[in-house]
């Protein structure tokens, strides 16, 4: 073992698909210390070698498969890979995080990160067994659903390597090249901002890796303990208990009481039906918690069934939250069975849920306003909560159906470009990705992620405002300059921009080291991922280097998004996510309105160093290293 | 008797500030401290986490009595004097 990085496997595997060529690259510690991998990495590599305005279909387009030192089923929460690219969806830097055991094993296979460019001539699939990797011909794959194609890459992998191998794969809206295709891991998705699509005009079918190569580590005893200290604190946590209990889904009662559940379209934020919902997907269709990698001491997957009757599913994962609230309230469906169906169809042809319930919404208006008529949709009633129409459309959506179905897969800020008519005005999205299932109306801090994440509007990159805002969490920020949210009201607006920039580097750390964000929900706090970087690189880094390194990382990234034309003019919320809620719990309510928006966006603005109209200053870059 | 109430997490905000403590007849049981936990809070408890007609929490509120987890089969757990009871709902993720 002669690693020149302990803790890193010491290789960039670089396949040019066009070429048919895989060259490795060697790591510089230097760079690693100041990126260290995952979005970091990524954010390093796609800055410098990419040109802006790249076509991001194109073949000079970049996609990154990355890990980090903490990539282990050994690490709480290591079972995770970031996906880097420049997205489909926006135009933009685009990330996706993919729970599972693809990043470690990708890492047994020889390589920290995995570069894919160019474009292959036909089909294929890239096979990657200790430090060997092949080009192999998958046009007999060509159309096949997520999970035919995954059952085909382990099993024909390389003999002698079939136990704990991984794969990541497209479903048929990734060939179609369709802008909210994601990269499957089984039922896992690297699903935002169009991965799958970028991997499908690559001709890259799947991805199987495997082999026995591990580490070297600084110092293993210690390294032990300290998994062993953390692992502890996090089984003690009460989100630990709280999360595998009862999943994410154990949120959507208290959400929606909450005004936490856009609905609609985002013409409430309140659906009034979370309980039944809630009550229906535990009573009927729940078969117990999942993990996404074998070791994770939470385990908040939820394994399910729809037994009989028209929307049956076979037993599987994935309907989270996001995607029970999205096929649900975004749509005005109370039918869980439907909306587990919708999930699971999404998953069979690996495609995000939460865009394709937010298009079909946007949709549903554009129906009910007349901009969309039966003569579009092959006589299908689009009214909301339809059920026979939904299930068109969202087929044509996921298989980009000639007409309506190939204008709505290029999502929904496209989409109503094309149809203009208005519907620009209800297409919500922020930089053109489409809103998930948590609602700025519940609190304000989230409006700003929405604003300025550097991929679009998400809850979860870089963090989740409502989180801070009203479950009171800190992630342990509170020593980083974050004022403890107990003292503060989910409707403050003064203060909020500060805590949001402090906040955003905090929990950017998990992408860049490729750990699931869910541990620092279970009290993993910087210190102890410095602890665990430290005991296997030998480094002597703290919980203040990590936060500079993704303040550095966050900028960059948005340098990667400034070069593309992003300022402050993009940096909005959709009119609808400041207004007064039309109807629900909290219709009328004045409290759940962005009073001053600017004022919020300026104070983020300074507390970033970037000038007013939203580009990183001079100094912030020296004073970052950039 | 007395017993002591202590919100966690999310529950905090939605329910009275600080501690609360319960004088209660020796022998109350965990579903009629139930009761008068209700009586006190009447229409105060949000729908969200208590449910009114059964006089019980939602799932995913969790309480223990002195650390240890109840779940809601063990309703009939007789409390004693000095237990501290803890309600608790910590999710908002994902």
């Amino acid at each position: 073992m002669n690693n020149l990085i302990k803790g890193y496997m010491g290789k960039e595997l670089v396949v040019d698909l066009t070429t048919g060529k895989a060259e490795e690259k060697k790591l510089n510690e230097s760079v690693m210390r100041k990126y260290l991998g995952g979005a970091g990495y990524g954010a390093y590599v796609l800055y410098n070698e990419l040109s802006e305005y790249t076509d991001p279909l194109s073949p000079e387009n970049i996609l990154m498969f990355a890990t980090s030192p903490l990539s282990s089923p050994i690490v709480p929460g290591g079972g995770s890979v970031m996906v880097c690219f420049k997205s489909p969806a926006t135009g933009i830097w685009g990330q996706a995080r993919c729970g599972g055991s693809f990043g470690y094993t990708l890492k047994k296979a020889g390589y920290d990160f995995l570069t894919i460019k160019g474009k292959a001539a036909k089909p294929v699939y890239i096979e990657i067994i200790n430090g060997n990797c092949t080009i192999k011909d998958a046009e007999n794959l060509v159309g096949l659903d997520i999970y035919e194609k995954n059952n085909y890459l382990i099993s024909n992998v390389k003999e002698g390597y079939s136990k704990n191998v991984a794969a990541m794969v497209i479903g048929v809206s990734g060939e179609k090249k369709i802008s909210i295709a994601g990269i499957m891991f089984n039922d896992r998705a690297a699903a935002r901002g169009g991965g799958g699509a970028v991997m499908g005009s690559k001709n890259l079918l799947g991805i199987v890796v495997n082999g026995d190569k591990k580490p070297e580590y600084s110092d293993e005893k210690k390294l032990m303990e300290t998994i062993r200290r953390i692992n502890k604190k996090v089984k003690a946590s009460d989100f630990c208990e709280g999360a595998h209990e009862f999943g994410t889904v154990g949120d959507l009662p208290f959400n929606d009481e909450e005004g936490d559940v856009p609905t609609m379209n985002w013409r409430s934020n309140s659906c009034g039906t979370g309980r039944k919902v809630h009550d229906a997907f535990y009573d009927h269709l729940y078969q117990g918690s999942a993990t996404c990698y074998k070791g994770c001491p939470i385990a908040c997957g939820r394994k399910l069934k729809v037994e009989t009757g028209r929307y049956r599913t076979p037993a599987h994962e994935g309907n989270e939250y996001e995607s029970v609230a999205a096929f649900t309230a975004f749509i005005m469906n109370e039918d869980i069975e439907f909306a587990s169906y919708c999930c699971y169809l999404c998953n069979k042809y690996g495609a995000d849920t939460i865009s394709a319930a937010a298009i079909i919404a946007f949709a549903m208006e554009c129906f009910e306003k007349g901009i969309i008529t039966k003569k579009d949709t092959c006589g299908h009633s689009l009214e909301w909560g339809n059920k026979e129409g939904t299930l068109w459309c969202l087929k044509a959506i996921l298989n980009k159906t000639p007409g309506l179905g190939e204008i709505l897969s290029c999502g929904v800020k496209k989409a109503a470009e094309i149809i203009g008519q208005g519907s620009e005005k209800f297409a919500i999205h922020v930089k053109g990705m489409e809103g998930p299932a948590h609602d700025p109306r519940s609190g304000k801090t989230l409006g700003l992620c929405y604003a300025t994440g550097n991929r679009g509007m998400c809850h979860i990159q870089p963090f989740e405002g409502m989180a801070y805002d009203r479950a009171k969490m800190d992630w342990g920020m509170i020593k980083y300059g974050v004022r403890d949210p107990e003292t503060l009201d989910r409707w403050d607006e003064a203060g909020k921009g500060k805590d949001c920039r402090i906040l955003q580097d905090g929990l950017c750390i998990p992408d860049i080291l490729t750990t699931c964000k869910f541990l620092m929900y279970a009290d993993v706090d910087l210190d102890d991922w410095a602890d665990l970087l430290n005991c296997m690189t030998g480094w002597d880094t703290d919980g203040w280097e990590l936060l500079k390194t993704s303040e550095r990382i966050y900028n960059l990234q948005r340098l990667f998004n400034t070069r593309e034309g992003i300022t402050r003019k993009d940096d909005q919320l959709p009119e609808r996510c400041l207004k007064e809620p039309e109807f629900g719990k909290y219709k009328n309510n004045s409290m759940c309105v962005i009073s001053d928006f600017d004022a919020m966006l300026d104070e983020y603005y300074e507390a970033r160093g970037w000038s007013p109209d939203g580009v990183p200053s001079e100094e912030k870059l020296k004073e970052l290293g950039l | 008797m007395y017993i002591e109430l202590v919100f966690t997490g999310q529950m905090k905000r939605l329910m009275p500030k600080g501690s609360q403590g319960f004088e209660i007849p020796d022998g109350t049981t965990l579903s009629e401290w139930y009761e008068i936990f209700s009586d006190r809070y009447a229409d105060s408890l949000s729908p969200a986490v208590w449910n009114k007609k059964e006089k019980r929490f939602y799932r995913p509120v969790k309480v223990y009595i002195n650390g240890e987890r109840i779940r809601n089969e063990d309703n009939n757990i007789i409390l004693k004097d000095q237990d501290i009871i803890k309600v608790s709902m910590i999710l908002t993720g994902g």
